[in-house]
């Protein structure tokens, strides 16, 4: 495959799933209503801050600012792909996709680039709503924002990778909902999404840097409002490579070898 | 059209075997909670040395019980499914390395299960298949042209396949599956589900496209007539091992121990009568149908004629099912 008829097929199949998401826009916007679960965060610290339970010297509008980008890039990287893996290979599914000449692993990219091709526009509004209203704009370092989109990118890899990883272990495990769960759980708690990563107890903060999830959802966050220091930065972007090329050749070692063992049931 | 020296090889397998290991756990409570600890695994041989040869542009039907090997063989021959041992050649490529250039001459139909997108219309998923098997824009408007013709779907094109009703949509999901021309066609169960006159349909549909591209077919069914209006030749597998290759006809003549005598009566006659004189496959009103050991056929014909009030008698071969049912019957694997 040259690398034209390679892009025109990742085109093709970017346009056919966002074809087939824009049929779900009222899904999209009640998803996007619905996942508060940072605005409640939101409210939260900016109680305890309001009665002086925090140590630091902290403004509403921070913890504001805070919440308002870990619910933005939450929505930039919500993944329903492996969900979509995990039934195909189990039901059999998958053989429609193993039978066409493009590797399946585009297909679920191009899938998850629609479904953000979609997502992203309608969740605009949200934030600059937010940020108008409570003005917690004043807290973003615009200087820092080109590096903050970089190590979104790079979250979003890392948040890709290890979904196909899950959604492949399909092969051999019945079910991956308890993993994905598990996951999940994980990246909420160690990510940054209930309590800001600067908070974090310094020993556990440390170890916490070394897992993935900061990466996908506080590490962003927190370049975007200027709260790391270049060495903690260039730290960061270093683990975040690290993680991205991890997770990367895992997936694609168990995609290989899933496939060898695929029996497309039912077929 | 058998097989034939001069005709050149579309498929070769040789000593194909498939063991799958899965885990053993009986039905009920009990063992699902001990399953959690502990879950004793077995194998399974689905297919147990297989060789076949089929030459291009002809059509194979592909036959067995349930369990039989058909299906499993036939992801084997797609690529979809990795061989335990053994050599697959499909147009001289090795399908586990599922190239690009094999999948383009390929297509592979299965009637179970659905490709169409259920949201989306048939001409969007066909606009995907055009770019992604690098259809050029005018064999994708001339192949598009004949299959439409074929099928009778250009009404049916742009509704979304929730709209459809099984018929239309199984007859997009076929041309979907061809509108890259491939040259190899796996068809399984391409007509389950259907009616009689969409069944049809999609038979004219089969033949009608090997004629015009010289596509070589492999196909199972349960519908017998499938098989016996489509197949060239015919392959018998039961548990994992081809059992028959031929012609309907040789298979009828080989396995059927019995021909059919087709009675018609003057008036009512008792079925334990009847019993005597062979197997009765059934009396309905003063029509009995019965079957005869072939070596006792013009015995069994005079002594009924003599002893019974017969207005009317018929001799034929088994039907092709019954044949292929006893045949299932008596090889005696657990199905």
């Amino acid at each position: 495959m040259t690398r034209n008829s390679g892009l025109r097929k990742f085109r093709a199949l970017l346009a056919f799933y966002s074809t087939e998401f824009s049929n779900y826009r009222a899904e999209f916007v009640i998803y996007l209503v619905g996942g508060t679960q940072p605005l409640i965060m939101l409210f939260i610290w900016v109680t305890l801050n309001a009665s002086g339970q925090l140590s630091g010297d902290y403004t509403s509008t921070h913890f504001i600012c805070y919440f308002l980008l870990i619910y933005a890039v939450r929505n930039c990287n919500a993944m329903w792909f492996p969900w979509a893996l995990d039934e195909e290979i189990r039901k059999g599914d998958l053989s429609f996709k193993l039978l066409r000449p493009v590797n399946p692993y585009w297909n679920y990219l191009a899938y998850q680039l629609a479904d953000n091709v979609i997502r992203v526009p309608l969740m605009l509004p949200f934030l600059i709503g937010g940020f108008y209203v409570t003005s917690a704009h004043v807290e973003l370092s615009t200087s820092h924002l080109p590096l903050a989109f970089l190590a979104l990118l790079g979250g979003i890899a890392i948040h890709f990778f290890a979904n196909f990883l899950m959604g492949t272990a399909s092969f051999w495990l019945e079910r991956t909902r308890a993993l994905e769960m598990m996951y999940y759980s994980m990246l909420i708690l160690l990510g940054g999404a209930i309590v800001p990563l600067e908070l974090f107890p310094d020993g556990l903060q440390q170890v916490v840097m070394f897992t993935p999830f900061p990466y996908l959802l506080g590490f962003p966050v927190d370049i975007a409002m200027g709260n790391l220091s270049g060495p903690d930065m260039a730290r960061g972007f270093a683990t975040q490579a690290v993680w991205v090329v991890l997770t990367g050749l895992v997936g694609r070692a168990m995609w290989i070898s899933g496939t060898k063992s695929y029996s497309g049931a039912g077929a | 059209m058998m097989q034939s020296a001069h005709q050149s090889l579309c498929i070769e397998v040789k000593d194909l075997r498939k063991t799958y290991r899965v885990h053993k756990r009986a039905a009920g409570f009990r063992a699902s909670i001990k399953s959690l600890f502990h879950r004793p695994m077995t194998e399974i041989e689905a297919v147990k040395g297989v060789d076949l040869s089929i030459g291009t542009g002809e059509i194979v039907g592909f036959l067995g019980p349930n369990g039989a090997g058909k299906t499993t063989t036939l992801k084997m021959l797609t690529g979809l499914m990795y061989p335990s041992s053994g050599d697959i050649q499909v147009l001289g490529y090795k399908p586990q390395d599922r190239s690009h250039d094999f999948l383009r001459r390929i297509t592979m139909v299965m009637g179970q299960k659905q490709q169409l997108i259920w949201d989306l219309s048939a001409a969007d998923s066909f606009a995907l298949n055009k770019v992604v098997y690098d259809i050029s824009d005018s064999e994708y408007t001339k192949t598009l042209g004949v299959l439409t013709e074929m099928l009778g779907i250009e009404d049916v094109l742009n509704k979304p396949q929730r709209t459809l009703s099984l018929g239309e949509r199984m007859k997009c999901e076929l041309a979907a599956a061809m509108l890259h021309s491939p040259k190899v066609l796996f068809l399984d169960e391409p007509t389950i589900g259907m009616d009689i006159n969409v069944q049809q349909n999609v038979r004219q549909f089969i033949a009608d496209y090997r004629a015009e591209f010289n596509a070589t077919v492999l196909l199972t069914s349960h519908y017998m007539a499938d098989v016996t209006s489509l197949a060239d030749r015919i392959l018998v597998i039961d548990g994992g091992q081809i059992i028959f290759e031929g012609s309907s006809d040789t298979l009828v003549n080989r396995f059927s121990a019995a021909k059919l005598l087709k009675l018609q009566f003057d008036s009512e006659v008792d079925a334990d009568m009847l019993k005597a004189y062979g197997e009765l496959k059934n009396l309905r009103g003063l029509k009995a149908e019965l079957y005869v050991e072939r070596d006792a056929i013009s015995v069994t014909s005079a002594t009924l004629l003599n002893e019974l009030p017969v207005a009317d008698i018929a001799i034929e071969e088994m039907p092709f099912e019954d044949v292929l049912a006893q045949l299932f019957d008596a090889s005696g694997d657990p199905k």
